[in-house]
């Protein structure tokens, strides 16, 4: 038994000397280096609302502690950028419901992209493509993508990997994530499936006043809030009142507001669908009717992810629901929802109060409890 | 270990139905259903323009899908082989690089060879499934779609049919289209007599909806999609889902 036990400690002190001297950088691992660390995988339960769907996860990518804490990391490390000044948080931040609040983002070069950041609340639930035109099939596959962006964090993800081989903290956490052997296993594969793990936790708090009115609680809702959200959801009859439709469900519909379908939502006059400055969906799928899609993002926290649409061109809601209410241009891809929109008002159309109770209803799905959520701030601060 | 036997027998016994049901014996089939969907005869096209009833107005679709539930090959003994509980048909899915409408074709294993006398289909979905939600079932499973649930009328919308017209034939597509028919009212099951030969290496058959004939009226008019453009959000008012609920009998033809 002793015999054993200066076994044991012996091996330990062999392993833990093998740790220290690894946690020097070094350019030439050893292999097995990490397997002195434990490997014990927790199941990580996401927590959500009851009246939220299931949540999506891929059998090939199970959620665990360790992996989501890694993710985590990760996510808000500017390691990943070519000069270490952006990390994914930099555009994608929890005080603007994970977007940048900038019309376009701005990468590591300065430079401008072409598109407004997007919100990564309940991103979990986006299965029907990623990006503003569903470019991405997964989580997984997202995450590659902005290290490498010549307008996003300009690296190549091969320096990223020599940076986290050679880091001192990064080696042992991808070996707790995912049981690796030794830090020479560490890959873009596996950086991508912790980032995707820490975005699948982004999920609503349940505790905004939207939230509380669906779980009964109607007098949280002040008049202008239920005219609104009965325009929204077009359930005025259920109250035995007259209000216009406003169509928004049919799009930004379900529990999580999200839909996740592509719409064109008329925001643009054109002649012809080629002269979009942005063709959107149809980069991705070459069909011509495409042109001036985009998917339908989520509208949960939306008071706090302006500016709005690709291309940020709207400041504030007020803007966003003045543009609904002209009802499209009359392009040939317009969706069919939007000249409905204001149906049973007089004349058809939404009046400056029925705007205005619209407005007021979207600030009602601000979920503040979610965006100070201790759990998925920036671990470095 | 007497009480264990009495439970497996108890258990044994619970499951004799089950077992007859497997025992259907015989040699069994892969079997494919493709779907198609068509207007006035022709492969469905989004965005494209038909000319609509005795005025031949201009009329395009952009969105067609349904549910259908407790899809069943009949047989002469009035006995029925279920294909499918429930299947959620898109036509104009948005992933496709054209407007040609999708053309879905199922495949459902092990289908007893034989001849079979006709096809049962419900159209939407079956009260007992529309009386759960999208959180009732897995991912990836039709009820599982957020968007094709309408909480308001705590019912799945059990078919999409949306697109514009053009009422005056002006040039201009002055008319919405929405129809989103969905409550246990409107919920349709229909049987359509064809003969239906399984073997293996046989062709399976082909499940048409005409969506002409879906605003077409049981005495040939056609329905005034002018006046009647959209489906009402009140739940109790229901007649223009009735209306096109009904009508997918005749916009239905199987062929094999
Ligand atoms: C320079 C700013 C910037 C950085 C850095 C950045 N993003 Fe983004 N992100 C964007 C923009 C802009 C979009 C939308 C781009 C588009 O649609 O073409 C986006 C979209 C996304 C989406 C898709 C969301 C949706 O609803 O489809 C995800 C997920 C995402 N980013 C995650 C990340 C991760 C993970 C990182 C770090 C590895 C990261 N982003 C780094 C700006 C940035
Ligand atoms: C036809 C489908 C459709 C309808 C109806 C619709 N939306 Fe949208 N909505 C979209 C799409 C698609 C986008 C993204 C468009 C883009 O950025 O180009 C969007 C974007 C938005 C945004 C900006 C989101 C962001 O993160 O930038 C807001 C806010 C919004 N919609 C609110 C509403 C409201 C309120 C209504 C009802 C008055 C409504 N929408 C009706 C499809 C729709």
């Amino acid at each position: 038994m002793k015999n054993l036990f200066t076994k044991i400690s012996l091996g330990f002190a062999l392993a833990l000397g093998v740790l220290a001297c690894h946690d020097l950088p070094t350019k030439e691992p050893m292999p097995g280096d990490l397997d002195h660390i434990p490997y014990d995988p927790q199941p990580y339960a996401i927590m959500k609302p009851s009246s939220f769907p299931n949540i999506p996860v891929p059998a090939d990518n199970p959620m665990t502690l360790d992996a989501v804490q890694l993710g985590r990391r990760l996510f808000y490390d500017p390691l990943l950028s070519a000069d270490s000044t952006q990390s994914c948080s930099s555009c994608h931040l929890p005080q603007g419901n994970f977007t940048d609040n900038k019309a376009v983002s701005i990468g590591i070069d300065g430079i401008s992209g072409r598109r407004s950041s997007m919100a990564l609340l309940n991103i979990a639930y986006a299965t029907n493509g990623l990006f503003w035109d569903g470019r991405s099939a997964s989580l997984e596959e997202q995450a590659l993508r902005p290290v490498e962006d010549p307008i996003e964090m300009h690296n190549t993800w091969t320096q990223v990997i020599e940076k986290l081989r050679v880091h001192p903290t990064y080696p042992a956490l991808f070996r707790k994530a995912f049981g690796i052997n030794d830090r020479d296993q560490i890959s873009e594969k596996l950086a991508a499936r912790a980032i995707a793990q820490f975005e699948r936790i982004l999920i609503s708090s349940g505790t905004s006043k939207f939230d509380q009115f669906k779980e009964g609680n109607i007098d949280v809702f002040d008049e202008e809030e239920l005219d609104g959200y009965l325009m929204y959801f077009e359930e005025a009859w259920q109250y035995g009142l007259n209000l216009p439709d406003a169509q928004c469900f049919h799009c930004h519909g379900g529990i999580t507001l999200t839909g996740n379908n592509y719409f064109n939502n008329g925001l643009d006059s054109v002649a012809s669908l080629d002269d979009f400055k942005d063709l959107g969906r149809f980069e991705v799928t070459g069909n011509h009717s495409d042109k001036g899609k985009f998917r339908t993002p989520t509208l949960r926290n939306i008071a706090l992810s302006g500016p709005y649409m690709h291309d940020g061109r709207f400041q504030t809601l007020e803007e966003v629901v003045e543009n609904y209410s002209k009802k499209g241009f009359g392009v040939s891809n317009e969706d069919p929802n939007l000249p409905l929109m204001g149906l049973n008002a007089p004349n058809n159309t939404l009046s400056a109060d029925h705007k205005k109770s619209l407005v007021k209803f979207l600030h009602t799905l601000t979920d503040t409890v979610f965006i100070k959520n201790p759990d998925i701030q920036n671990p470095f601060q | 270990m007497k009480k264990l036997t009495l439970l497996l027998g108890l258990f044994a016994l619970a499951f004799l139905p089950a077992c007859k049901d497997n025992e259907e014996g015989g040699p069994k089939a892969d079997f494919t259903v493709t779907f198609k969907s068509n207007f006035a005869g022709e492969q469905l096209t989004k965005y494209k323009s038909y000319a609509f009833g005795a005025a031949g107005i201009p009329l395009q679709f952009t969105r067609f899908s349904t549910y259908l539930s407790d899809i069943e090959l009949l047989k002469a003994d009035g006995s029925s082989h279920r294909l499918a509980e429930i299947e959620y048909i898109d036509f104009t899915p948005e992933n496709a690089s054209s407007d040609l409408s999708a053309t879905p074709a199922i495949t459902y294993s092990n289908v007893p060879e034989g001849e079979y006398t006709g096809l049962r289909i419900g159209y939407g979905v079956k009260p007992w499934l529309n009386s759960k939600t999208y959180n009732d079932f897995p991912i990836g499973h039709p009820l599982a779609k957020e968007i094709e649930y309408w909480s308001g009328w705590t019912s799945y919308i059990f078919t999409k049919i949306e697109g514009k017209a053009d009422s005056d034939n002006n040039g201009t597509l002055d008319v919405s289209l929405l129809y989103h028919c969905g409550s246990d009212a409107v919920y349709k099951v229909y049987a359509f007599d064809l003969p239906i030969h399984i073997h293996t290496g046989q062709p399976g058959i082909s499940v048409n909806f005409d969506l002409e004939k879906i605003f077409t009226m049981d005495d040939g008019s056609f329905y005034d999609i002018v006046t009647n453009f959209y489906t009402s959000h009140d739940p109790n008012n229901v007649v223009v889902a009735q209306v096109l609920m009904h009508n997918f009998k005749k916009a239905t033809t199987v062929t094999q």
